[in-house]
């Protein structure tokens, strides 16, 4: 019960952030931290904003974003290049999938 | 772009496995090392890492438990101390790119555009004279001064433009109205001025003067040799008599009517070439003007025909080189003795008459009366043309005065009526 009321106490922060945000119109990727997928039809994509990669396979790329997780679910797929900042994955892919953690 | 810097830096291609490869990529990423191509091979992960960055790779590899090995070295820097052992290669490729550098300081084809009455050959013979010839130096060919001569020394040319491009010198030119130029030329030469002289003798249709005397009218009947209109003005005094001469060079239009006879002549019998379809094809290679043949046996035939088809051996659009290759054919043949029947001689000669009238129409003749007959006459068939035409005549020639110009008024003018006279 205890531990509810908590994670409702970060999620009303959260909501507030996001509000203030929202009406300050400022960047919400660079603030909130949120991950930025771009996907070129269904064999390119372009990550951003991203801690790590937690599990690598052809057909599952697992990413560690700061307030989520990504799940890139495809065939074939492949990591073009790595870096801090960015990065490109290409292949068959077939779904994207958020795991919030909240 | 990227693909070429990461080629002159150097990059090497590794094997990641063991415990967490991924944790691997985060923590060389946090480092900033620039990972690309990671493929995922089940067991093992591939993955192309800088030089720089693998150096820095001993504390991640401690901290994340994983294997990494060298697959393999790309890019310049390991490039060039693997050339370094390999000596007689790295001086053939140097030594050939030096060769085809050296090469392209030549001139190794001369192309000629434009020209109609100049033939070829006079041209090339002409170049020969002033230096310019397939396989001299590029920098030695001074284009300007080669325009400048061009136009001097072939005086119908207009307009030239040469140009080299690659090992190509391509050389255009514009030639002019023949007899234009032969004119104006005559005209300028002379201090006197000049006269219009009757080319062919007949009787004046028409005639319009533009400068000098008249001598003749229409109607009247002239020989060859004949002033037609003079160009020296006589200028009198006030009693009549000549003071002095003016000289201009006379122009007229003046048109005659005169006979013109022409003869055409063909023997009874001819040659005619039959092929006998024997054919033996041969290929050379030639460098500058050395000929290599190919060619299976020996070329037995009496008479032949050779054709040749030689093409210049050229790199991309202008390089060309001085070798050469191509392909002749020899055809056999035999002569026969053939005698012309009578269609054949009339239709030979209305062919050649045909030619003779278009050449008559393009110098501005007009035909009013033509008379053909065709007759075999001393064992041969001969055409008698008879026409009636009506033609420009008059050339320009330079008027001598016999006298030196007169200095003073009356001993001057009594000479020059004496000449004109």
């Amino acid at each position: 019960m205890m531990r509810n009321h908590k994670q409702s106490g970060k999620q009303k922060l959260e909501r507030k952030k996001e509000v203030i945000v929202e009406s300050l119109k400022l960047p919400k990727d660079s603030v909130l931290g949120a991950s930025i997928v771009t996907i070129t039809g269904n064999t390119d994509a372009f990550v951003e904003n991203y801690r790590g990669i937690l599990e690598y396979s052809e057909e599952l790329i697992l990413l560690q974003g700061k307030t989520c997780q990504i799940s890139i679910i495809g065939k074939r797929m492949s990591i073009d290049y790595y870096t801090n900042e960015d990065m490109k994955i290409s292949g068959y892919i077939e779904c994207i999938r958020y795991h919030n953690s909240y | 772009m990227l693909q070429l810097i990461q080629y002159l830096k150097g990059y090497v291609c590794i094997k990641v496995w063991g415990y967490s490869p991924e944790r691997f990529m985060n923590l060389c990423s946090n480092h900033d090392i620039f990972l690309w191509n990671i493929v995922n091979h089940g067991e093992y992960y591939t993955m192309c890492i800088t030089v720089s960055g693998f150096r820095m790779l001993k504390s991640i590899v401690k901290k994340t438990g994983t294997r990494v090995a060298i697959q393999k070295r790309c890019g310049l820097p390991f490039f060039v101390p693997k050339m370094k052992k390999r000596k007689i290669f790295l001086f053939g490729l140097l030594g050939s790119i030096a060769f085809w550098i050296w090469m392209s300081t030549f001139i190794w084809a001369v192309d000629l555009n434009g020209n109609h009455t100049i033939t070829d050959d006079v041209f090339f013979d002409f170049l020969k004279v002033n230096n310019v010839y397939v396989g001299m130096k590029r920098k030695n060919v001074d284009i300007e001064e080669l325009e400048k001569k061009i136009r001097q020394d072939f005086g119908i040319v207009t307009w030239t433009s040469a140009k080299i491009e690659g090992t190509r010198l391509e050389i255009q030119i514009k030639e002019n109205d023949v007899d234009m130029k032969v004119k104006n030329e005559e005209a300028d030469n002379n201090q006197f001025g000049s006269d219009l002289v009757a080319e062919n003798d007949g009787v004046i249709v028409s005639m319009v003067t533009r400068k000098g005397i008249p001598k003749v009218a229409v109607q009247a009947e002239i020989k060859a040799g004949d002033i037609l209109v003079s160009g020296s003005v006589p200028v009198y005094n006030e009693d009549a008599t000549i003071k002095k001469y003016q000289y201009y060079n006379a122009d007229a239009d003046i048109f005659i009517q005169r006979t013109l006879e022409e003869k055409e002549e063909l023997p009874l019998t001819y040659d005619q070439k039959n092929y006998t379809g024997e054919v033996k094809k041969e290929y050379f290679l030639s460098v500058l003007t050395k000929d290599m043949v190919f060619r299976i046996g020996k070329v037995k035939y009496v008479k032949y025909d050779k054709v040749t088809d030689k093409k210049q051996v050229k790199l991309l659009e202008n390089f060309y080189l001085p070798l050469y290759y191509g392909s002749s054919i020899n055809r056999e043949y035999e002569i026969e003795k053939n005698i012309y029947e009578k269609e054949e001689i009339k239709s030979i000669f209305s062919e050649k008459l045909e030619k003779f009238i278009g050449s008559l129409e393009e110098k501005g003749v007009q035909i009013i009366e033509k008379n053909v007959t065709i007759s075999k006459k001393n064992k041969k068939w001969q055409m008698d043309m008879n026409f009636q035409v009506v033609e420009k005549t008059g050339k320009s020639v330079p008027i001598v005065p016999e006298a030196a110009p007169p200095q003073d008024e009356t001993s001057g003018g009594e000479t020059l009526n004496e000449v004109s006279e």
